[in-house]
């Protein structure tokens, strides 16, 4: 007689999206802040080698190869876009997650139970600030592409 | 978790196809059953659950005790959300549109057969973390001679925490318990913090030492899903936080916390409070016989030997 | 290294990146320079003198981000798997990404010439 295994492993974070995005969004935004870090590493691997070019190519090289991709839509200022999309939330978030994690501020203060019966971390300001964080990643997104592509 | 209070008021759908993901463990089998079940108005799906195995299939094996939301053994995944299934309405889960409900064992869990579930991790990791008080002083622990003192605001700060029943709805909806191991979860970490907390535990040194290691806080993301789906408002999610905050601030030698001594005997036996002057007996009751009755826990007893 | 050193580390890391990230970005937005466009503020002169003024800023920054992204992808990589030769292997490749990338960085502002 054999037990079943059953960890839901790494895909298990993707558990009820729909339910998560209404009533847990720190579970979408646990999910969006490891997504975003490892979109970010990639980038940091390829900005800090493609920037290496400056020493290793010379400045006309730089101009005319590193620079002038940047300066239409194309799959590499796209992806670059993005990342810079993941930066701004990636650090947003990092924000309210180092009050939180770190000095276990915004999360309310423990109390006995009482109707509609919600954890007191998740009516903390921390919940508030999520908001925030989606709402001022979009903005100051939608900014950054506007200077990228139509200044 | 949200929970819909209207939900009892509703009447379900007349009959409800209840799918349960089925396991036997000698043949290694795993597969989707479906049973319908003629429903009643403030049904839940343990009713449900009872009523097949009475009335359709016999070897469908869960588990339950009290049936009302206290013993945490009945545990389930409901929909793809873990829940106790005798806390959830079969009215909040199908609707007339879509009259279906999907049970699976809880995530992260061992399964024995089709919903039942092995605890012996879960439990094992809830001792690892010493869930019981510890006091320095050994003759005190050994011949305790009267309670400790604590004040209504030292309560508070982990009262909440004692409320968990340990039906591991928690570790089941936890993303990071689900794909590490070695994680101590929801559960285990939110004890630890009950413990810590607690103004008449004194071994917060040792709870800290033992909880500065991979698997503990650390870990811990705040996709904040324990609270969330926690039947008894524990809070899980907030006391890991806390308890972070408590192992970064030891780690600067920064922490501080008061403890409690025993209360001190008393030294002398006081007078009795005599009755107000306009308080009436009521008839047939002998006042003055009452008070000369001896008191539940005699005075001797709480005056130092 | 311990989980609490690595957790410090990881938040320290952090609250510095919040700061130098900003700054980083600000710095290509066109007005801060008086130029025309984004790629306007990449030119010769422009980055030259940002490199050669604010070299001390950006290898913290190069640091920072470094570490603190190698060592959430290490801390993520090591919730895969418990075995004790996975986590050599990880921390390992953790290393060596880290002194490879900062040696790559560090090459970026020492040797740029003037254009």
């Amino acid at each position: 007689m054999k037990a079943q295994k059953n960890r839901l492993g790494v895909l298990g974070s993707f558990k009820l999206m729909g339910a998560n995005l209404r009533d847990n969004p720190e579970r979408v935004a646990f999910l969006m802040h490891r997504i975003t870090g490892i979109i970010l590493v990639g980038f940091i691997f390829a900005h800090i080698i493609s920037t290496n070019s400056l020493a290793r190519n010379g400045w006309e090289h730089w101009m005319a190869v590193e620079v002038e991709h940047l300066r239409t839509l194309n799959p590499i200022s796209l992806a670059f876009f993005i990342a810079m999309g993941a930066a701004v939330f990636h650090g947003l978030n990092g924000i309210r997650l180092l009050l939180v994690e770190a000095l276990a501020l915004w999360i309310g203060r423990p109390e006995k139970p009482k109707p509609p019966y919600v954890a007191p971390s998740l009516k903390g300001f921390q919940r508030r600030a999520i908001y925030a964080v989606f709402a001022l990643w979009l903005i100051i997104w939608a900014a950054i592409g506007y200077v990228m592509f139509l200044w | 978790m949200p929970v819909d209070l209207k939900a009892v008021t509703r009447r379900p759908p007349e009959t409800v196809k209840i799918w349960v993901r089925r396991f036997h463990p000698e043949k290694g089998a795993t597969w989707w059953q479906s049973y319908e079940v003629k429903t009643h108005r403030g049904m839940t799906v343990l009713d449900a659950l009872l009523k097949i195995k009475a009335e359709t299939d016999h070897t469908l094996v869960f588990r339950y005790s009290c049936r009302m939301g206290v013993c945490g053994s009945c545990g389930l995944v409901v929909n793809g959300e873990p829940r106790l299934s005798c806390q959830t309405q079969i009215a909040e889960k199908a609707t007339q549109e879509k009259p279906e409900i999907r049970l699976e064992p809880l995530y992260n869990f061992p399964v024995l057969r089709d919903l039942l579930t092995d605890f012996s991790e879960f439990f094992e990791k809830h001792r690892k973390v010493r869930p019981y008080l510890i006091r320095l002083d050994k003759e005190e622990r050994e011949n305790p001679k009267l309670e400790y003192e604590q004040r209504p605001e030292e309560l508070e700060e982990y009262y909440e925490y004692t409320l968990c029943i340990s039906c591991g709805l928690c570790a089941a909806a936890c993303p990071v318990y689900a794909s590490n191991p070695k994680f101590l979860g929801p559960h285990a970490l939110a004890q630890a913090y009950r413990y810590l907390a607690d103004s008449r535990d004194e071994g917060w040194r040792l709870r800290l030492e033992e909880l500065d290691e991979d698997g503990s806080a650390y870990r811990c993301h705040f996709a904040a899903s324990c609270s969330y789906v926690c039947p008894k408002v524990v809070d899980p999610a907030g006391a890991i936080q806390r308890l972070r905050r408590a192992l970064l601030t030891y780690k600067f030698r920064l922490f501080r916390k008061r403890t409690a001594k025993p209360v001190e005997p008393m030294k002398e036996a006081k007078p009795t409070v005599p009755l107000p002057p306009e308080a009436e007996p009521i008839e047939g009751v002998d006042l003055s016989a009452l008070e000369r009755e001896e008191a539940l826990i005699p005075k001797q007893k709480l005056l130092e030997d | 290294m311990k989980a609490g050193t690595s957790a410090i580390l990881q938040y320290l890391t952090a609250f510095l990146l919040v700061f130098l990230i900003s700054w980083h970005m600000a710095l290509r937005f066109p007005p801060v320079y008086g130029v025309e466009s984004f790629p306007e503020t990449l030119s010769p002169e422009v980055l030259y003198k940002e490199i050669s003024t604010s070299w001390l800023l950006l290898s913290l920054l190069l640091v920072a981000t470094v570490l603190h992204g190698i060592n959430g992808i290490r801390t993520m990589l090591l919730e895969w798997n418990a075995s004790d030769s996975w986590r050599l292997l990880v921390n390992g490749a953790s290393l060596l990404a880290a002194v490879v990338l900062c040696a790559i960085g560090i090459h970026t502002i020492v040797a740029v010439v003037p254009p």
